[in-house]
């Protein structure tokens, strides 16, 4: 190890300033504060590139005619998006009012009322619901709502508004459930005891006191939905049904933003192929609005409570409280009563959209469909299972240093709270909340020009930019998990700080960055959106890097537009993907028990790791 | 420092094993023809790309993106060859047509409705006016190349607000049969095989007599609905020989059964 042998009477020579500025130590240091401001470059990248080529329509439309336009017709030239604009805030509103409430008592019933029999799988089952790619959620809505919609309402055509919603608010559900349920579990548990202490019932508690103790993160909950909500774009695509009109119907075909982009973009040039750019900055103004807004909430999100004494709620503490059931007639039980139905509803939605595709594409699955030789005019699958592999290399080699490095950084190297921390998160959650329409849109900009075209390489580079923040947060989670006595011992044996990082931290970080590691996969596998204009649609085996390729998601996607016969394909595309989810799903659940295990018996790991961290210092120094 | 190092150790081999996958795909390529561009050209390309190569063992790889995108990677040479599925007059490209293809208007197999004249299908698209049992229409996005022709066509300069325009052809051919009130319009090919939909006659004035949507009829001049299918190259470049060779095999006898068992009309060599 390169040490600093500190002089304290002389002055440092300039050569010896250097030298010292020069240390293992102070580079590191250094790398890992550029890994960690990476976000902020990209998302500054990607606001300056889209700014950049919607400029040329702003000017040649018109800026105010272009926002407060009422037609969209680019043969005639009229490229208006209010209609678009109103149409994806009352989606927005009312997809987020829906799947808001649902998801808020599916966690209530997580966290309160679920039989703990089932509790691990109901929530793993909520997991699966946002692991399911968007393109999956389109065809279901497509084939099996839409009829459903024409039947009750008598209407020619059930796209719209209403159809959309419906998916939707399934589609967000789980991001908002998920984080309604961590803050829930977060209240502390004098909050119930005290309830309960004071003769209230389990529901009166649950309904009156948790709940509302918890609404700060309800509301970061339901702004993350609102972000998630605005930016889904291939399931609307599917289902809105593309005419331009204010939404003066639910029933009635129309477009969003969104759908516009991705119905028109691939097919367009020249100044509409500008225009449609144009829409991704407004979506992306819309965006960093709604990040802002969060940032805002979750800043003011401390839980009220001493955080020395406050316990978080235990399993057991709620169970010992079930036989004080006591039947009070209140609203609250009616409440309680509300979230067994709704958890029900969600249960029977992922069940009929998982077995829906299993039905209808296990059987396309065969040999041929899936390894046979792919060509232009008869693709089969085995293309998608090379890309997907490709990408996935490629994005992970790239992103996992950079979010690592980052993620080092943030818990390891900065002041808790300070300014240039909350600055990096605040970007690092603005980079997470893009929706990935507009991750391809940049990419296709940015990459795909570099590049010369939409390749694999192109798709690998947008898709890093996806999944950093998945990364760095996965990863700082488990690094603040290692307790800081590690560090503490590892430095009074004598190792530096990159060592000690390196040596003690980083090994105990490990199951937080193979979650990330599969988190990440997940959403390569199931990406539409961002890749179609990046990565390319080409149904042939691509044969170089610099050559372009679809995945399964993509596969889906284009299948459906090109007009050939194979529809079959899209269906055997759709098992396979909901496949790999269960797949990860699975793998994720066995990790975590695995790792619980083992943090069972980290105090004799601990102490191993210790021993050979010094027994190794000693084989050093006789080096 | 020695754990460190393996770290970086295995960091690189990592880095040399991308590298190496990177560098075994990129000579896996052999000669390789690109085409780009109308997504109503593609299948019909698609097809002679895969005879092609079995033939001759040359890829030719089909990227679709609409005919807007055939022309403009065929104007920047990204691409060897540009499809578009209109008359292209741009600079910097020469087109060659290499077929015809009509354009069907359809409804579904149940539906009641036989014939309709140009008059009726604008009225119905641009006004929402009904033609017997067809109360409503559907039509393609604008960034299409059959929706361009359709229009141009039929003179229609809009269609009427709330009518579902729809990203793909299959999606049309499923509004359009899953009701029998509903009309749209879609390449010709599509009707062959499909008993879901039929083709409606089409007259351009209320005088003449109703023409079938059939190839016969569209190679004849009768049935007036329909484009050309053509082939960009960029003027500048020219064709190489290898290009020529691919065009050479799209006229040749092959070829033609190609097209013909596609549903499209074959044209003459327009370079001889």
């Amino acid at each position: 190890m390169a040490e600093i042998t500190t002089k304290e009477n002389a002055k440092p020579s300039f050569r010896e300033y250097i030298a010292a500025a020069f240390t293992k130590e102070n580079i590191a240091k250094v790398v890992f504060i550029a890994f960690a401001a990476f976000s902020i470059l990209a998302v500054f990248a990607i606001i300056f590139f889209m700014l950049a080529e919607s400029v040329p329509a702003f000017r040649e439309i018109g800026f105010f005619k272009f926002l407060f336009g009422s037609e969209w017709n680019p043969d005639a030239g009229s490229y208006g998006i209010l209609p678009m604009i109103l149409t994806s805030i009352v989606l927005t509103v009312l997809s987020v009012a829906i799947g808001s409430v649902l998801a808020v008592f599916t966690a209530i019933f997580i966290v309160y009322y679920c039989p703990k029999k089932i509790k691990k799988i109901y929530t793993q089952m909520v997991n699966l619901l946002a692991g399911i790619p968007s393109i999956v959620y389109a065809y279901f809505g497509f084939e099996m709502i839409k009829p459903i919609i024409e039947d009750l309402s008598g209407r020619t055509f059930g796209y719209g508004i209403l159809l959309s919603t419906i998916i939707l608010s399934i589609m967000i559900l789980p991001t908002i459930a998920s984080i309604t349920k961590n803050s829930l579990e977060s209240v502390p548990a004098q909050y119930y005891e005290g309830s309960l202490a004071l003769g209230n019932t389990k529901n009166q508690t649950v309904f009156k006191v948790m709940v509302p103790a918890a609404k700060n993160g309800i509301l970061a909950a339901i702004i993350l939905g609102i972000g998630r909500a605005v930016g889904e774009t291939m399931a609307v695509q599917f289902l809105l049904g593309g005419s331009v009109t204010y939404p003066i119907d639910f029933i009635m075909p129309i477009s969003s933003l969104t759908s516009k982009i991705a119905q028109e973009f691939g097919e367009s040039s020249g100044l509409q192929r500008q225009a449609l750019i144009a829409i991704g900055f407004v979506l992306l103004i819309f965006i960093l609005i709604i990040n802002l807004a969060l940032w805002m909430v979750k800043r003011n999100n401390a839980v009220a409570g001493n955080s020395v004494f406050t316990r978080k709620i235990k399993e057991s503490d709620i169970e010992h409280t079930a036989p004080n059931y006591k039947r009070t007639g209140t609203l609250q039980d009616a409440l309680r009563i509300v979230s067994y139905v709704i958890a029900a509803l969600v249960a029977v939605a992922l069940l009929s959209i998982v077995v829906y595709v299993l039905v209808i594409g296990l059987p396309e699955i065969s040999a041929e469909n899936l390894f046979g030789r792919s060509t232009n005019s008869h693709p089969t699958l085995a293309p998608a299972f090379a890309t997907t592999v490709y990408l996935i290399l490629i994005a992970l080699a790239v992103a996992l240093p950079l979010g690592i490095g980052a993620a080092i950084y943030l818990n390891e190297y900065s002041k808790r709270g300070s300014k240039l921390v909350n600055t990096l998160r605040l970007f690092i959650d603005t980079l997470a909340g893009v929706p990935s329409i507009l991750f391809g849109l940049f990419g296709y900009i940015f990459f795909a020009k570099l590049f010369g075209g939409a390749c694999i390489l192109a798709g690998a580079f947008t898709l890093v930019l996806m999944i950093l923040p998945t990364i760095i947060r996965s990863t700082e989670q488990s690094l603040s998990e290692v307790p800081d006595s590690m560090r503490e011992a590892s430095l009074a044996l004598g190792a530096g700080k990159v060592r000690t990082i390196f040596m003690v931290v980083l090994p105990q970080a490990l199951p937080g960055i193979i979650t990330a590691i599969i988190l990440s996969i997940g959403r390569i596998v199931g990406e539409s959106a961002a890749l179609i204009y990046t990565a390319g649609s080409n149904f042939l085996m691509p044969t170089s890097l610099l050559d372009s390729g679809s995945t399964f998601a993509v596969f889906m996607f284009q299948l459906q537009s090109e007009g050939l016969d194979t529809k079959y394909l899209a269906h055997a595309a759709g098992a396979v993907l909901i496949i790999i989810v269960l797949l990860l799903n699975i793998i994720i659940m066995l990790l975590e028990n695995y790792f619980n295990d083992k943090a069972a018996n980290k105090k004799g790991a601990i102490a191993k790791l210790i021993d050979k961290l010094r027994r190794k210092e000693v084989k050093d120094a006789e080096n | 420092m020695k754990k460190f190092a393996k770290v970086v150790a295995i960091a690189a081999a990592c880095a040399a094993l991308t590298g190496s996958v990177a560098a075994f795909t990129a000579c896996g390529g052999g000669e390789v023809i690109t085409v780009a561009g109308s997504t109503s050209v593609q299948p019909l390309m698609s097809e002679l790309a895969d005879a092609y190569y079995e033939k001759t063992g040359v890829t030719v790889k089909v990227d679709g993106g609409g005919s807007g995108v055939g022309i403009s990677k065929a104007q920047d040479g990204t691409v060897d060859l540009g499809m578009a599925s209109k008359e292209v007059t741009d600079e910097g490209v020469t087109p060659i047509q290499i077929a015809t293809d009509g354009i069907a208007l359809i409804v579904s197999a149940d539906c009641t409705l036989e014939e309709v004249t140009k008059q009726q299908v604008f009225d119905l698209y641009s006004a929402h006016t009904a033609i017997g049992d067809v109360t409503d229409a559907v039509s393609r996005d604008s960034s299409s190349g059959t929706r361009e022709a359709f229009m141009d066509i039929i003179d229609l300069e809009s269609i009427y607000s709330g009518q579902p325009e729809l990203s793909s052809q299959d999606a049309v051919i499923e509004n359009v049969a899953a009701s029998d009130n509903v009309m749209g319009y879609c390449s010709l090919e599509a009707l062959a095989g499909n008993n879901t939909i039929k083709g409606v006659k089409y007259k351009e004035s209320d005088e003449g007599t109703a023409v079938a949507p059939t190839t016969d009829n569209v190679a004849n001049g009768t049935y007036t609905l329909s484009r050309p299918f053509n082939i960009l190259y960029n003027t500048e470049k020219g064709l190489d020989e290898r290009v020529s060779a691919f065009i050479d095999f799209i006229f040749s006898e092959e070829g033609a059964a190609i097209i013909e068992a596609n549903g499209q009309v074959v044209t003459a060599d327009s370079r001889k």
